[in-house]
């Protein structure tokens, strides 16, 4: 492929899928800075991997790999830092509403922080089929687990979600 | 699970509670690709005008020093294995010398000894062997 084709694919696939990444890693990073950076990431990730691309799965399901690696890439240094840091021990519905281009109440900030509190694989699945009402066929190619492990995933998730908003309502 | 599905959907629906910046969205399409291409020109250098500033500089030492270093010590292996070789020869030789001078001190003598015989023996001939046996 040379670089005019690559660029012509490009420019087709950024408009076509980025708003549905940029709210597949809002989810998942919470945080409207975050998210941007990450999406960024991401597009330059795909522009670098393009011409790897062999049709094997569908381009949806790459583009959401990807994006989603990049969100938990980002959450795992993100604990790092935090883990250093003692100061900021804000809880994670706190942080929600104090942030401006956050917009539910405190309900749906608990919401946030259950989902938040999950462990990663959990925490994706919940998001991909709960708010982007994703197969499972197709969440197992993006992440590489079979549909049994990731319906249980749900299921415990689903469980967890509702045991904590109860609790805390 | 389907009871604890809906009721997380009855009570939160199914819209994220989160909004973005007036215009975010609008302009999104144009921001990747604007930083996906300053990207891509920091990660890739300016073309080469020409072969020559192509080419990195490197001068002839740097180019070749690990040839000559390899050279080097194939050249101090091979003098040290050849001044072994002759220390030892030397040494072997001056034994040998010792040894032969000694032998052939040894072996004249009983070269002289057997000679004489030979020569006695070598002298006689039929009628003086038949006179020796029968005086025997």
């Amino acid at each position: 492929m040379d670089i005019a084709e690559k660029r012509k694919l490009f420019e087709q696939i950024v408009p076509l899928y980025s708003e549905k990444l940029y709210w597949a890693i809002r989810r998942i990073v919470l945080c409207h800075d975050d998210a941007n950076d990450v999406l960024q990431n991401v597009f330059i990730k795909v522009w670098k991997g393009i011409d790897d691309f062999q049709n094997r799965s569908k381009l949806s399901t790459w583009l959401y790999r990807i994006a989603v690696n990049e969100a938990l890439d980002f959450l795992r240094r993100q604990r790092n830092v935090a883990s250093l840091d003692t100061v900021d021990n804000m809880s994670v519905a706190d942080q929600l509403e104090s942030d401006q281009y956050f917009d539910g109440d405190r309900a749906q900030a608990l919401l946030q922080e259950a989902i938040a509190s999950l462990p990663d694989v959990q925490r994706v699945v919940f998001n991909l089929r709960y708010y982007d009402e994703l197969k499972y066929t197709e969440i197992s190619q993006m992440l590489d687990t079979s549909e049994g492990a990731l319906k249980a995933s749900y299921h415990i998730a689903v469980k967890k979600i509702t045991a904590y908003m109860k609790e805390h309502q | 699970m389907e009871t604890d599905e809906r009721y997380i959907e009855l009570h939160f629906g199914k819209k994220a509670p989160f909004k973005v910046p007036d215009g975010y969205l609008d302009n999104l399409t144009q921001s990747i690709i604007s930083n996906v291409e300053a990207a891509g020109k920091e990660a890739v250098p300016a073309a080469p005008t020409s072969l020559k500033s192509a080419a990195p500089a490197v001068g002839w030492w740097q180019r070749y020093r690990r040839y000559v270093a390899a050279a080097a010590c194939v050249a101090f292996v091979v003098g040290g294995v050849s001044v072994w070789q002759a220390q030892s020869s030397t040494e072997a030789d001056k034994a040998h010398v010792a040894t032969a001078t000694h032998n052939s001190s040894y072996d004249a003598s009983a070269y002289g000894s057997v000679s004489d015989e030979e020569i006695n023996y070598s002298m006689l001939d039929n009628e003086d062997m038949y006179s020796l046996m029968a005086s025997n």
